[in-house]
């Protein structure tokens, strides 16, 4: 997934903190929050609050215990179904992989719903699981299970038989074929799960607040829209952007520190939380 | 010790299923039939899809074969294990591992402790060649180098037999020399018996006591050659010699026979 080297259209800058880089960067957040302060002032804070007047908000909602405590709901019931996913999704996506049985199994379902959205299903939570935290931690772990078992399944699977022919040839069991090739192999792709599932995790999280049960970030945003806030609901999608940007961020730094052996471009490449990221075989 | 390997009528047909009843039948190998002395090199040369490499494999016990018979020293040759070792033409070294964990893998399977592995490790870095890249992973060396990784991690297990499938295939011509001198260093040291598989008449000529040519269709050998050119080879000019040249030139009449005239030019 190497990107091929584009030619500046910027004039060549000397070395130092301003690299060109952080230049294009600097002007693109710069023309973006303008155009949006001259905007909201166009169009009046009913419809469209300013940065100015988002963040006076955001100081406000946080220091007055607002903000801060929805964000504790909203994570309780993101961290339960998000972890969940995880300790699920990843044996049984080992298990699909390196059990075709297994995999002839739950294909078909795992399929199904991975290409369905998941909002189609609320009505059904809600008559299942009502409006509690149990139904939120079910929308939460239904949007990022399926990335998670799908990407540990493919690791798993497509362990590219170059490496592990010579271990067989060694005299390996099949259990250490499994410990010292196939697991370390797939490691990379299972984390990539872990990260695409994250951001999904957290889209999950907000849904289930706006759909289901008025509380939360996603709560606060209902809330607020009822009395034309839009400067708190910038605010509280400024918290969510946070949030998935930084969460993203630090399980990337993870991925690279525990493998080094991956080519870094291959790791660090693509948009962040995008498919296309996941690591080359 | 006697290392001597003997197949006898090896055969092995190949099933594919394309769907439904219909099936695709292609024998691999029929009725091959061969004897590699103790401390013997031999190299097996012949067209893509001769056999060469499933001989190799069926060898190994990475597949298994249908009919005939395969001893290594007396005893019927299974599943893969230590008694032999194969060296491939794409590596296959672990990644995450560095050159010191890809050397001892064989140890670690066979379950010796790391404080017994270290010195055998390390000894067996220095004979390839490769002290100080101990801590190096795979992705930071050369193709050649990696190679020697390759055959090290076969070294360290002492195989009376080592099997090699095209092992400098992957690499350019001038790696290519050095990596075939050194291995006949390291051969003639050892006193390991090696069945060695490539494209190349030069290389084999060069490498080996005896060149096994193969035909196709089904995978035969066609000619047993003897090369007498006299050891070490690597202290004159093995390739300037009339008795070199001879060889090669008949091995490459036979396997452009084979290949009916649409062949590429000598050597690789």
């Amino acid at each position: 997934m190497a990107t091929v080297p584009r030619t500046g259209i910027l004039l060549p800058l000397k070395p130092g903190f301003w690299t060109r880089d952080r230049l294009v960067r600097t002007t693109s957040y710069i023309l973006a929050l303008a155009i949006w302060e001259i905007t909201g002032r166009v169009v009046g804070p009913l419809f469209l609050a300013g940065p100015s007047q988002v963040v006076i908000s955001l100081v406000e909602v946080t220091l007055s215990g607002e903000l801060p405590l929805a964000l504790l709901v909203s994570l309780q019931a993101f961290f339960v179904g998000y972890v969940f996913a995880v300790l699920v999704g990843i044996p049984l996506g080992m298990l699909m992989g390196r059990f075709e049985s297994v995999e002839r199994f739950f294909e078909p379902y795992i399929s199904a719903f991975f290409v369905t959205p998941v909002s189609a299903f609320v009505p059904m939570i809600i008559i299942w699981f009502g409006i509690g935290i149990e139904a939120r931690v079910t929308v939460v772990f239904s949007f990022c299970f399926f990335d998670v078992v799908i990407n540990t399944f493919n690791g798993v699977r497509d362990v590219r038989y170059e490496l592990v022919e010579p271990v067989r040839s060694l005299g390996a069991t099949q259990r250490q074929i499994f410990q010292k090739v196939i697991l370390p192999a797939a490691a990379p792709f299972v984390m990539s799960g872990i990260r695409l599932g994250l951001g999904r995790a957290i889209r999950g999280m907000v849904i289930a607040e706006l759909l289901l049960a008025t509380t939360g970030l996603g709560g606060m945003i209902v809330t607020y829209s009822a009395v034309f806030r839009t400067d708190v609901i910038f605010a509280v999608i400024i918290v969510i952007v946070v949030l998935g940007v930084g969460s993203v961020r630090i399980l990337k730094g993870l991925e690279s520190w525990l493998f080094p052996w991956k080519e870094s471009s291959t790791i660090r490449s693509g948009f962040e939380g995008t498919a296309g990221s996941v690591p080359e075989g | 010790m006697e290392n001597k390997i003997v197949l006898r009528d090896v055969s092995k047909t190949f099933v594919k299923r394309n769907g439904g009843a219909k099936e695709n039948r292609v024998d691999a190998l029929k009725d091959v039939s061969l004897e590699v002395a103790d401390q013997e090199f031999v190299s097996i040369v012949g067209p893509s899809g001769c056999g060469k490499t499933t001989l190799l494999r069926i060898i190994d016990g990475l597949i298994p074969y249908d009919r005939g018979e395969i001893t290594i020293n007396g005893r019927p040759v299974g599943a893969p294990a230590q008694d032999r070792g194969m060296v491939f033409q794409t590596f296959g070294l672990l990644p995450w591992r560095t050159v010191a964990d890809n050397v001892g893998i064989g140890l670690e399977i066979s379950g010796m402790e790391l404080q017994k592995r270290k010195p055998i490790v390390q000894r067996w870095i220095e004979v390839v060649g490769l002290a100080g890249f101990e801590s190096h992973y795979p992705h930071e060396l050369s193709g050649g180098m990696q190679q020697r990784v390759g055959l090290a991690r076969v070294l360290a297990i002492n195989p009376a037999v080592i099997l090699m499938d095209e092992p400098f295939g992957a690499l350019d011509a001038q790696t290519r020399e050095l990596m075939q001198e050194e291995l006949l260093r390291i051969w003639n040291q050892e006193k390991k018996t090696v069945i060695f598989i490539t494209h190349s008449i030069d290389e084999a000529v060069y490498l080996s006591d005896r060149v096994i040519v193969m035909s196709a269709r089904p995978g035969q050998i066609a000619e047993v050659l003897n090369v007498r050119l006299k050891r070490p080879r690597w202290n004159y000019d093995v390739r300037g010699t009339p008795e070199f040249t001879e060889l090669r030139a008949h091995i490459w009449k036979m396997l452009r026979q084979d290949r009916a005239g649409v062949a590429a030019p000598p050597g690789d």
